[in-house]
C-alpha cells in the first residue's frame, strides 16, 4: 500500500468541459476544504461526479459509481451507459484540461492524471454492469464519494480492516462522539446481513449504530471517507444530511482538522444555510484552508462564484443570501 | 424573496424608506427590501458596513436579486461620499463611472445583468442626510411653527456638541428633527411613525426625485436580463 506524498494530488483549480450540464466551467482558488452551493439542478452533484472521474485512480470504478448513484444503469453494458449518460455525441469531455472521455476513441477512454496518460478499454475493463463488481479493481487509498444515500456498505465492509491497520479507528470514533460522547468502541459485526454492520459500545453495552439515528451514519461515512481518501480527494453530496444544525460547526471543525492531518482535499455540496454558516465560522478559524463556491446560471451561462473567507463571514453576519 | 435590495445605513432609514414606498410606490413594496447593517459597529461606521454589503451584493451575494442599490447620507462633502461608492463599484467590476454624482441618482446595469443604483440623501446634490429630506416634508403651518422653535432651541443650546461632529450638517439636521419630534402630540415620535401618521407628509414633492430613481430601479427588476 503506497501513501502518496503530502498534497501531491491537491488541486488549486478545476475546469470541466462538455460534461453533463457543464459547457465550460472553471473553479479557481480551491482550498483543502471546499463547500459548493447553488440552486436545484444547477449541477452541484454533477460537479462532484466530474471530480470523481478526474480524481479516482480506479477510473472504471468511478464510472460505475457515477452511473449507479444516478441509477442510470438501464443499458446492458457500461460502455453503452457511458455513451448515453456521460458523453455528448459530438463533444469531448475534458476535466482539468485533460482529455478523459470521448466518443472518437471508439472503445477506449483516455485520462491524464498526474502527467501520465491512462488508457482504458471499454471492452476490457468495463464489461457488463453485473460483471464489474467481480473485477476487484478498487484500490485503497483513493478518491471517494459519499452520495446522498450514504456510505456504500460494501465498501465499508471491504475496507474497514484496512483503516484499522492504518490506526484510524480513533479518527472515525471522534466523529461519532460529536453526537454521542459516551461511545467507547466501534466495530463491524456479521449479523446475517449481506455485509457486516457497524456496532458501537456505550457504557459497555453493544448498540447497532443505525439505532442511534441517521446522523451517526453520516458521521461514520464522513470519518470513514476521510480515512479512505487519505492523500486524495473526498466528495460529500449534501453534507448536512441527517445532522442537526447545532453540531454542524463541530463536524466542520473535525473535517478541517482531519483533512489536514490525512492530506485529504474535501469537496462538499449543500443547500443549507445552517451548514453554510457553520462552514463560514470554521473557515474563519482556519485561514487559507476553506473555500466557498456558488454555482449559478447567469444570462444562460453556468459560472462558479467564489467568496473569500471575509466576504462569506460578512454575508452570513448580515444575512445576505449567498447560496 | 425580494428582487430589489436597497442597502441603507441604519434601522431608522430602513423603516422610513419602507413607509415611504408603502405610501408612494405600493406596487413595488412586496419586491423591495431595505436592508440595514445588523452589526453597524463591526467595520467602522454604519456606512462602511453598508458599503461592504452593497459591494458583495453586486456580484457575489444575493444571486436572485435583479437590482441592488445603496442609499447613503451625502454628508458634508457629497463628492467624497460618491468617491467612496465609486471605489466599491469599481471593485465590483463596474467601469466608466461619472466623475460627478448625477442629480437624478446613479443607475447602471452590471456585467451579470443586475441593475445597480446609488442615491445620496437628501437630494443627490446637496450636503446632508435623510433627516434633512424629512425636514422638508412638513407642510402644515402648525408643524412648521414647531420646526422654527426646534431650530431656535438647537441654535441656542449649550454646549453645542453637534458643532464638533465630523459631519456638522448631518448633526444639525438630526438635532433639529429630534427636537421637533420630541415635542409632538406623542412626544418622542420616531420619524417612521411621523411619516406613517402624516405629520411628515409622504406626498411631499421633495420625495419625488428619490422615488423616481427608485421607480427606475424597480422597473429594471420587472425586465431582468438574466436567467
Amino acid at each position: 500500500m503506497k501513501i502518496r506524498p503530502p498534497s501531491a494530488l491537491m488541486i488549486s483549480s478545476f475546469r470541466v468541459q462538455n460534461f453533463k450540464c457543464f459547457e465550460d466551467l472553471t473553479l479557481e482558488g480551491l482550498g483543502r476544504v471546499n463547500l459548493i452551493a447553488g440552486a436545484n439542478n444547477v449541477g452541484k452533484t454533477a460537479l462532484l461526479e466530474a471530480l470523481l472521474l478526474d480524481g479516482r485512480r480506479d477510473f472504471a470504478g468511478a464510472i460505475f459509481e457515477v452511473l449507479a448513484q444516478r441509477r442510470q444503469s438501464g443499458q446492458p453494458t457500461v460502455a453503452a451507459n457511458v455513451r448515453e449518460w456521460l458523453l455528448d455525441e459530438d463533444q469531448s469531455v475534458a476535466l482539468n484540461g485533460a482529455f478523459p472521455l470521448t466518443h472518437s476513441l471508439g472503445p477506449h477512454l483516455l485520462r491524464v492524471r498526474g502527467g501520465t496518460i491512462q488508457q482504458f478499454s471499454l471492452q476490457d475493463h468495463l464489461l457488463r454492469l453485473s460483471d464489474y463488481r467481480l473485477s476487484e479493481s478498487e484500490q485503497f487509498p483513493d478518491a471517494m464519494a459519499i452520495w446522498q444515500a450514504g456510505l456504500d456498505p460494501e465498501k465499508r465492509d471491504k475496507y474497514w480492516d484496512h483503516l484499522l491497520i492504518e490506526g484510524d479507528q480513533d479518527k472515525i470514533l471522534n466523529f461519532l462522539k460529536l453526537v454521542e460522547p459516551r461511545i467507547e468502541r466501534l466495530g463491524l459485526l456479521s449479523d446475517g446481513m449481506s455485509f457486516r454492520q457497524p456496532y458501537c459500545a456505550i457504557d459497555s453495552k453493544r448498540f447497532r449504530l443505525s439505532r442511534l439515528g441517521a446522523g451517526m451514519d453520516r458521521l461514520l461515512g464522513i470519518g470513514f471517507g476521510l480515512s479512505f481518501a487519505r492523500g486524495d480527494r473526498l466528495l460529500i453530496d449534501e453534507f448536512e444530511t441527517g445532522l442537526h444544525y447545532s453540531i454542524l460547526d463541530r463536524v466542520w471543525r473535525a473535517v478541517f482538522d482531519t483533512a489536514s492531518a490525512l492530506d485529504v482535499q474535501v469537496f462538499a455540496t449543500t443547500h443549507s444555510l445552517d451548514c453554510l454558516r457553520a462552514f463560514s465560522q470554521v473557515a474563519s478559524e482556519h485561514q487559507q484552508v476553506g473555500a466557498y463556491f456558488r454555482l449559478e446560471n447567469r444570462q444562460g451561462k453556468l459560472r462558479a462564484v467564489r467568496l473569500e473567507e471575509a466576504s462569506l463571514a460578512l454575508a452570513t453576519e448580515e444575512g445576505l443570501e449567498v447560496r | 424573496m425580494s428582487d430589489v435590495i436597497v442597502f441603507v445605513e441604519g434601522k431608522d432609514d430602513e423603516v422610513v424608506l419602507s413607509v415611504l414606498v408603502e405610501r408612494r410606490l405600493p406596487e413595488f413594496r412586496p419586491r423591495l427590501e431595505f436592508k440595514a447593517p445588523t452589526k453597524p459597529g463591526a467595520e467602522g461606521s454604519g456606512a462602511e458596513r453598508t458599503l461592504s454589503s452593497f459591494e458583495l451584493a453586486l456580484d457575489q451575494a444575493e444571486p436572485r436579486a435583479h437590482a441592488v442599490a445603496i442609499v447613503l447620507d451625502a454628508n458634508q462633502r457629497p463628492a467624497s461620499t460618491w468617491e467612496r461608492v465609486k471605489a466599491r463599484l469599481e471593485r465590483g467590476g463596474i467601469k466608466d463611472l461619472p466623475e460627478h454624482f448625477p442629480a437624478e441618482g446613479f443607475f447602471t446595469v452590471n456585467a451579470i445583468g443586475k441593475a445597480v443604483g446609488c442615491w445620496l440623501m437628501p437630494d443627490s446634490t446637496n450636503a446632508g442626510s435623510l433627516e434633512g429630506l424629512l425636514w422638508q416634508a412638513v407642510d402644515s403651518p402648525a408643524q412648521q411653527s414647531l420646526q422654527r422653535q426646534a431650530i431656535t432651541y438647537v441654535e441656542n443650546v449649550e454646549p453645542k456638541y453637534y458643532r464638533s461632529q465630523t459631519e456638522p450638517t448631518n448633526a444639525v439636521q438630526k438635532a433639529n428633527l429630534a427636537a421637533w419630534l420630541a415635542v409632538q402630540e406623542r412626544p418622542g415620535t420616531l420619524s417612521g411613525h411621523a411619516l406613517r401618521s402624516g405629520v411628515i407628509s409622504p406626498n411631499a414633492e421633495c420625495f419625488t426625485p428619490f422615488l423616481n430613481w427608485l421607480h427606475r430601479l424597480c422597473d429594471q427588476s420587472d425586465n431582468p436580463t438574466e436567467n
